[in-house]
């Protein structure tokens, strides 16, 4: 299993039991499919694609593989069309949110892994920036934990003093 | 289901947004078995995963439902099943206790003919209806009963916020449930696009209250827009409305039209009201973004897509110079494109309050007297003073943060959403339309529902207050 794929157990897993009752429906439940991307077929990259040029210049000081922008080129064009340089702004944040760099820390020193377009229409319930224990607080919003408060993510500088409504 | 013309009900609701779906919820809970409530609902009913196929759709149809005379100043209005519960964010603010008395405490605008202690159990009572997550033990509003869920994460910004103005720094109350609420809907988990949820998990009419529609005693008539009120001497006798092209007839002992703040007083300016206030003082609040550049302190861990609500610059002595301003703390990531510092970002949004100006209206077109005809002659000289205030205060509040800078947006955001203050409510006839109660003061088996009663716009998103107006009405009727 990957990386990804034990990050993100938990959203799923609440996600479809929740949507059980919501609706019962499995439309939405397909983006939080923790196989979704690996199940797609292998994509050769261009290296010369005006988007891979963009990126991998303005991503200079991280380390990714050639596969990781024909995963991201491949996504974005199949849910927004092609990126077209005259028309929009190069889709920096949405590439890297698309990637494991923030539930690494983003740390720069890692290589990049593609985890999934970070769309949530397209991957409802993705969220690369909740806090890892984040988990926690989605165990307890799921119908068979009615108990706990939200958990208190802070970092250590703001840890010591707990807010009065969180 | 469609009602034939001339059938006569004992009630008629018109709309099914918030204010109609309370205000049947509470009424229904106080009718006989045997009684007949007939509902118009100009528009369709568009579930949410045709919604989901057909993005901005609700949003067309509905811009053709009126006549924008100053498009530069756009209106949202939903013209759908379940009204602007399709599209609305789920913030859920109450009022503030001084927000109804803003003439008697402050010497400006007008006072509400209601209190905030009289609406009190009503804002509870909608609360617990929309599973509103919220901080119970720490508001800035009296509350006599706790929020039904436990509130959202705060996102670490909020809580240096939290740590430096405790009593002014909230987790913004929400009808995004922080748990799933069985039976209907997940768990919110911050997918930042709330103007239609992937997940279906903010409150809807749809998704929440759809047990009012299918009480046996209604009848639901869609695509059925209502014209006319049928006025005979102080009496409405019912309503005249179209449906697929054809004139229909419906009589009934009470009416309620609960549309938005467009519709309602162009219904009843066709209905031959001709009270000198119908139609005027059609406001909003006005906002301007805010970016706050943090120093060292990442953003974006928050449980859902807006998870504070400061009220550092809104309640106080200031409000005889200058309006309440509320500043709203976002969670939704839009990055900050610059190397190490991505998530060192804080987006406020800083939303205005706005008093009402005659001159911004609804009338009747005479070019098409099937829509209600907006124009907006621009913001009251106080916005000016607000905005003047923020640029002066917003840095010096930001600076308990590590930051960077503060940015504030020159201009402002080109609508909140809230169109409200055109039938409006009070105690004196020349100067209002409706009562306490929402009944129309000289038709007194009409009641005018809705944002279009308020006689302010409080920087808090008027919803809850829309709802919790509502539950009150029915209530006093049923009393």
């Amino acid at each position: 299993m990957t990386k990804f794929a034990s990050l993100v157990r938990w959203p799923r897993r609440t996600f479809l039991r929740a949507l059980g009752i919501a609706t019962g429906g499995l439309l939405f439940a397909q983006g939080c499919r923790e196989d979704e991307a690996p199940s797609e077929p292998r994509v050769v990259v261009n290296p010369n694609a005006p988007l891979t040029r963009v990126l991998r210049r303005h991503f200079h000081y991280l380390e990714i593989d050639d596969a990781v922008f024909a995963a991201f080129a491949r996504d974005l064009a199949k849910h927004q069309g092609p990126w077209r340089p005259k028309k929009s702004p190069p889709p920096f944040s949405r590439f890297l949110a698309s990637t494991d760099f923030f539930q690494n820390g983003a740390d720069e020193s890692r290589a990049l892994t593609y985890v999934s377009y970070y769309d949530p229409y397209v991957s409802p319930c993705y969220n690369p920036f909740a806090p890892a224990q984040a988990t926690g607080l989605t165990r307890a919003n799921s119908s068979d934990d009615r108990g706990g408060r939200a958990a208190d993510t802070a970092p250590s500088s703001l840890r010591e003093e707990r807010p009065r409504s969180a | 289901m469609a009602g034939p013309t001339g059938e006569r009900f004992d009630a008629i609701v018109v709309g099914t947004g918030f204010a109609s779906s309370f205000f049947l919820h509470r009424l229904l809970r106080g009718l006989a078995s045997s009684s007949r409530v007939l509902v118009l609902e100009a528009g369709r009913r568009h579930a949410h995963s045709w919604q989901l196929q057909h993005p901005r759709a609700l949003e067309k149809i509905a811009a053709r439902s009126f006549i924008n005379r100053t498009p530069a100043k756009p209106w949202v209005v939903q013209r759908a099943f379940g009204g602007g519960s399709n599209c609305w964010w789920a913030c859920t603010p109450r009022l503030l206790p001084s927000d109804f008395a803003l003439h008697s405490n402050y010497g400006v605008a007008t006072d509400w003919p209601i209190s905030y202690d009289e609406l009190e159990p009503l804002y509870s009572e909608a609360e617990w209806l929309m599973d509103v997550a919220g901080p119970s033990d720490d508001s800035p509003f009296p509350r006599s009963r706790p929020y039904p869920q436990p509130a959202h994460r705060m996102s670490d910004p909020d809580k240096l916020l939290k740590r430096a103005f405790p009593d002014a720094f909230f987790a913004q109350p929400t009808a995004r449930p922080s748990r799933t609420v069985a039976g209907k809907r997940a768990a919110c988990c911050n997918n930042g696009v709330c103007e239609l949820c992937p997940i279906d998990s903010k409150f809807t009419v749809h998704n929440s209250m759809g047990n009012v529609y299918a009480d046996p005693r209604v009848t639901l008539v869609l695509g059925a827009r209502v014209d006319q009120v049928d006025i005979a001497g102080d009496r409405a006798e019912g309503v005249v409305y179209t449906r697929d092209g054809r004139e229909e007839h419906a009589r009934a002992d009470l009416v309620a039209l609960g549309a938005n703040a467009l519709s309602n007083p162009h219904v009843l300016l066709r209905s031959g009201d001709t009270h000198a206030l119908l139609g005027r003082r059609l406001h909003e609040q006005t906002s301007l973004k805010a970016n706050v550049l943090l120093d060292g302190v990442d953003n974006f861990q928050g449980g859902t897509s807006i998870t504070g609500h400061g009220y550092m610059l809104y309640d106080g002595p200031h409000r005889s110079e200058r309006p309440a301003i509320l500043l709203e703390t976002w969670n939704v990531p839009r990055l900050r494109n610059e190397r190490g510092k991505w998530r060192q970002l804080l987006k406020l949004m800083c939303i205005i309050e706005q008093y009402p100006r005659r001159e911004n209206r609804v009338e009747v077109s005479s070019e098409d007297s099937t829509r209600p005809a907006v124009s907006h002659a621009g913001h009251g000289p106080e916005v000016a003073r607000a905005v003047d205030a923020l640029q002066r205060e917003l840095p010096r509040l930001m600076a308990k943060l590590p930051i960077e800078d503060v940015r504030i947006a020159s201009e402002f955001k080109q609508t909140e959403a809230h169109a409200l203050g055109t039938v409006v409510m009070g105690n004196d006839p020349a100067t209002s339309v409706v009562d306490r109660h929402l009944i129309h003061h000289r038709i007194r088996n009409l009641l005018v529902l809705g944002g279009s009663a308020f006689p302010t716009a409080s920087p808090a998103n008027p919803t809850l207050t829309i709802s919790a107006l509502s539950l009150f009405a029915a209530e006093h009727l049923l009393s």
